[in-house]
């Protein structure tokens, strides 16, 4: 009676040990994953939003929400797709959030001056960074939909709720902007 | 063979690497996601404290205000041995309010059939006047 017991206790013990390993064992998994796609996750939503601080906490949210369906992403490989997708998503929400300050920059015919004379002692890939980061809003979130994640006008002007017309003007801009700011 | 309307900007945009995480943004995910795991299926549903009594106050309202189209608390006053004159008025008036809003007619409709979705829309403005403020002072903000 008491072998009985006594070994059904110790079988208790294993199965727990073995189900904390496991949850050990999806924390380290998880973690890897977050190491893998961080850079990439930051990045899209640096570029959209245009302030750092700001990146890491939509980055946070991300990978939370990625935390709820780890399992079915393991199995996909389209990882990369979801997360830069919710990262875009959640970065043109917040930027709506303050969509009066958005449109009040993007009507601003004048460019926003970058520190110049910073750039040409920094690298030219980091003035590049900076200086897209510091174009207004509007510019920068059509350029960025457009060069880094690959997507058209139409679909530019489909997800940001503007016109066509609006899309091609703010690229052009951005573009002239950063042609000025970032002299080869 | 280099595409001819590809100019500096465009090779320039697409060798920029992506940028380097800050170092607090994985401990800082962890730490939410041990936080999340550490919650049971219940406290995930209910939310926090202030959330479970939120809706424990508005369900119990709607719980009141449903039983007062079933029971009238003036007349079940006015019932009890004692009641002053005025209590007992009080249900009177309100079955006479309640008689002509049902039989009076406004263009061959039931004043109630009219006053009702004046009500329902003027609740609407009111909620819809608040949101806008609400969404008005977030984008000032």
């Amino acid at each position: 009676m008491v072998a009985a017991a006594t070994l059904s206790l110790s079988q208790f013990h294993d199965r727990a040990r073995s189900g904390l390993d496991r949850e050990m064992a999806e924390e380290e998994e998880f973690e890897t994953f977050i190491r893998s796609y961080q850079n990439m996750v930051f990045s899209v939503s640096a570029r959209i939003v245009g302030n750092l601080t700001d990146a890491e906490d939509i980055t946070q949210e991300v990978f939370i929400k990625a935390y709820d369906r780890f399992k079915q992403l393991q199995d996909s490989n389209t990882v990369g797709g979801w997360l830069k997708t919710v990262a875009t998503n959640l970065s043109i929400n917040h930027l709506n959030r303050y969509r009066a300050r958005w449109r009040f920059f993007s009507e601003q015919t004048e460019p926003v001056e970058v520190a110049i004379e910073v750039e040409r002692e920094t690298d030219h890939r980091e003035a590049l960074e900076l200086a897209l980061r510091r174009l207004p809003d509007a510019q920068r979130v059509a350029l960025t939909l457009f060069h880094f994640q690959g997507m058209s006008y139409e679909e530019i002007a489909a997800k940001l709720d503007v016109s066509l017309a609006k899309v091609k003007s703010d690229i052009h801009r951005a573009r002239e902007t950063l042609k000025k700011l970032v002299k080869k | 063979m280099s595409d001819p309307n590809k100019d500096w900007l465009d090779e320039e945009l697409e060798n920029l690497r992506d940028l380097e995480a800050p170092t607090t943004l994985l401990p800082g995910v962890m730490r939410k996601v041990r936080e999340r795991a550490g919650k049971s299926w219940r406290a995930r549903l209910v939310g926090s404290p202030a959330d479970l009594w939120r809706s424990a106050v508005v369900g119990l309202s709607l719980f009141l205000l449903g039983l007062l189209l079933v029971v009238n608390p003036i007349q079940l006053c006015a019932q009890t041995t004692g009641s002053s004159a005025l209590l007992n008025l009080f249900p009177l008036l309100l079955d006479a309010g309640k008689a002509a809003l049902s039989q009076v007619r406004i263009f061959n409709l039931p004043a109630l059939a009219l006053v009702t979705p004046a009500i329902v829309l003027s609740y609407s403005v009111l909620v819809a006047t608040a949101s806008a403020i609400r969404h008005l002072a977030n984008a000032r903000r």
